[in-house]
C-alpha cells in the first residue's frame, strides 16, 4: 500500500502515555501535535494515504488513542480521515475497529456541539 | 578428684557467661549504673514502654491478608488511616501478625508514607513469627520513607517491588512489568493489555484521585511472582477518596450524571453500580466534564476479555469486585482509596518483541 507510513513505536514513543501533555510524556495529544496531524496534512496535500503501524509498542491506552485520533476526525471531519488514514497492526488488529468508533463517537460529538 | 566431661565443662563457661549477662540486664532494668571506665560511665535507661509516646495503637489480625480475610484487614488499615485525619500518630504493633500478604503491605506502605509526608510519627513492631516477619523485611517496605523523595523504590531481588509515584510514567510500569513478563513467559514480550490496564488505572488516580487534596496523588505498584502457581499479581494501588466517593462530586454537565442520579435515586447499591459500569450499561461515566472521558473501567474489563489477564479485582470504597468471577459485594468496611489486583500467567495473551 503506498502513502505516507508512520510506526508509533519507531517514529514516536514505545511507551504511549495519557491523554493530554500536561499529565505525562508521549500523551496522545502531543502525537497529534507533534506527529499525527502534520503527516496527515502532507498526506492529504499530497492526495495520498496516511498508512499508520501501531506495532511494537508496550500498549495503547483508550485515552492515547481517543485523543489523538478522535481529535483528527474532530478537525478535519470523519469522511477525510477514513479515507485517508489506514492503520496496521498485526499484534493488535482489534485497535484498528477500536480506533474506528473513536473517530465516529468523536466526529457524532464534534456535529452535536455545532 | 573430678571428672569433668569435655561438654560438661563448655556448659559452665556458658553459664557463667549468662550469669553475667542477666545480672547486666537486671542493672539496667532498675537503672543502675554498669561498671565501666570513668570517662564513659552513663546511667543506662530503664525500660520504655512504646506504646506510651503514640496516640494508638493499632492491632491487627492474626490473619492480615486482603484475599483471605478482608474484612478484618480493612477495618484494622481503615483504623490507621482515621487516625491520619485527625493527626494522631500510631503505633502499629504487628506483633501478633501470623499471616501478612504482599497486597497489605503495599497498603500498609502507602498509609505509612502519608503519614511521613503529614510529619504525624508512625512506628510498628515486627511481627514475632518468622515468615511473616521475613516477607516484610525482605520486601524492602521499611527502607525509605521520607516523603521529599518523588519516588519510593524496594526491590528485593523478584519477590516484591513497589513504586510510588505522582505523575504519570508509562515506561517506568513497562520497567516494573519486565522483570515479571520474564519471569512468566521465560523471556521478554509484549503484554499490551495488561500495560494498557495498569496505565489506565495510574491516570485515573492523577486525575481523579482525591480533588480536595492540596497534595498530588501517589499511585502504588506492588508486584510478586509465586513460583508455585507460576502467576504473577500486580497490585496497584491509590490512597485518594476511591471511585464512588469521587464520582459523588461529579456536575450536571459530567458523562453520565443523569444516570447515576437515576440509580441513586433508586437505592442502587454502590456494588451494583460498579457491575453495570464495568459492563458498559451505563455508558460514560467521568468526574469531569469533558464529554470524551470515562472509558478506563470499562477498558479494564475489555483487557480481561481479550485474556491479557487471568483475574481481575477492583476494591473502592464498601464495594469488592471480583471482575473476572463476575462478583460485586458490598463490604461492611469502606476502604478509602482504589486497588486493582490483576493476575496472569503464560496462558494469558503476549506478542514476541520479534515480530
Amino acid at each position: 500500500m503506498e502513502g505516507i507510513v508512520i510506526s508509533v513505536a519507531k517514529d514516536y514513543s514505545v511507551y504511549p502515555g495519557p491523554r493530554y501533555r500536561i499529565q505525562g510524556k508521549w500523551s496522545g495529544e502531543d502525537f497529534y501535535h507533534v506527529m499525527l496531524r502534520p503527516k496527515f496534512l502532507e498526506a492529504l496535500e499530497s492526495k495520498v494515504n496516511l498508512i499508520v503501524k501501531l506495532d511494537g509498542v508496550v500498549g495503547y491506552g483508550p485515552s492515547f488513542l481517543e485523543e489523538s485520533f478522535g481529535a483528527l476526525a474532530e478537525e478535519f471531519g470523519i469522511a477525510s480521515v477514513m479515507k485517508t488514514v489506514k492503520f496496521e497492526s498485526i499484534m493488535e488488529p482489534y485497535l484498528v475497529e477500536e480506533i474506528n468508533e473513536y473517530i465516529k463517537e468523536s466526529s457524532q460529538r464534534s456535529t452535536n456541539e455545532k | 578428684m573430678r571428672f569433668i566431661l569435655k561438654p560438661h565443662r563448655r556448659s559452665i563457661r556458658t553459664k557463667k557467661r549468662r550469669k553475667i549477662y542477666l545480672n547486666k540486664k537486671r542493672k539496667a532494668k532498675i537503672g543502675v549504673a554498669t561498671k565501666l571506665p570513668q570517662g564513659e560511665r552513663r546511667r543506662v535507661k530503664p525500660y520504655h514502654n512504646p506504646y506510651e509516646d503514640y496516640d494508638f495503637v493499632a492491632k491487627p489480625p492474626s490473619d492480615c491478608r486482603i484475599t483471605t480475610n478482608r474484612d478484618r484487614t480493612i477495618e484494622f488499615l481503615n483504623s490507621i488511616e482515621m487516625r491520619r485525619n485527625v493527626n494522631d500518630s500510631v503505633f502499629v504493633e504487628l506483633n501478633g501478625v501470623e499471616y501478612i500478604d504482599d497486597e497489605t503491605l503495599v497498603m500498609l506502605l502507602a498509609i505509612m508514607a502519608e503519614f511521613h509526608f503529614l510529619k504525624i510519627p508512625i512506628n510498628g513492631s515486627f511481627p514475632l513469627r518468622s515468615a511473616p516477619k521475613a516477607k516484610l523485611v525482605n520486601s524492602g517496605f521499611l527502607k525509605r520513607l521520607y516523603p521529599k523523595f518523588e519516588r519510593y523504590t524496594f526491590d528485593h531481588g523478584d519477590q516484591i517491588k513497589t513504586h510510588g509515584q505522582h505523575v504519570y510514567d508509562s515506561q517506568r510500569i513497562a520497567t516494573i512489568l519486565k522483570p515479571l513478563i520474564i519471569q512468566v513467559y521465560g523471556e521478554e514480550r509484549f503484554c499490551q493489555g495488561l500495560h494498557s490496564l495498569i496505565t489506565e488505572a495510574m491516570k485515573n488516580t492523577i486525575t481523579h484521585a482525591d480533588p480536595h487534596s492540596e497534595r498530588e496523588s501517589y499511585w502504588w505498584i506492588s508486584a510478586s511472582y509465586d513460583r508455585g502457581t507460576s502467576k504473577a499479581t500486580v497490585t496497584f494501588l491509590d490512597y485518594g477518596v476511591g471511585i464512588f466517593e469521587s464520582l459523588r462530586t461529579i456536575f450536571p454537565d459530567s458523562p453520565g450524571y443523569s444516570v447515576l442520579q437515576k440509580l441513586w435515586e433508586l437505592g442502587t447499591s454502590n456494588a451494583e453500580i460498579l457491575e453495570k459500569i464495568m459492563l458498559g450499561k451505563t455508558g460514560r461515566v467521568s468526574r469531569t466534564r469533558i464529554q470524551k472521558h470515562g472509558r478506563g473501567l470499562p477498558y479494564m474489563k475489555t483487557c480481561l476479555e481479550r485474556g491479557f489477564v487471568e483475574s481481575l479485582k477492583v476494591i473502592s470504597n464498601d464495594v469488592y469486585a471480583d471482575v473476572s468471577g463476575d462478583s460485586y459485594e458490598t463490604m461492611p468496611h469502606s476502604f478509602g482509596g482504589t486497588i486493582i489486583q490483576v493476575s496472569f500467567s503464560n496462558n494469558c495473551l503476549s506478542h514476541s518483541v520479534c515480530l
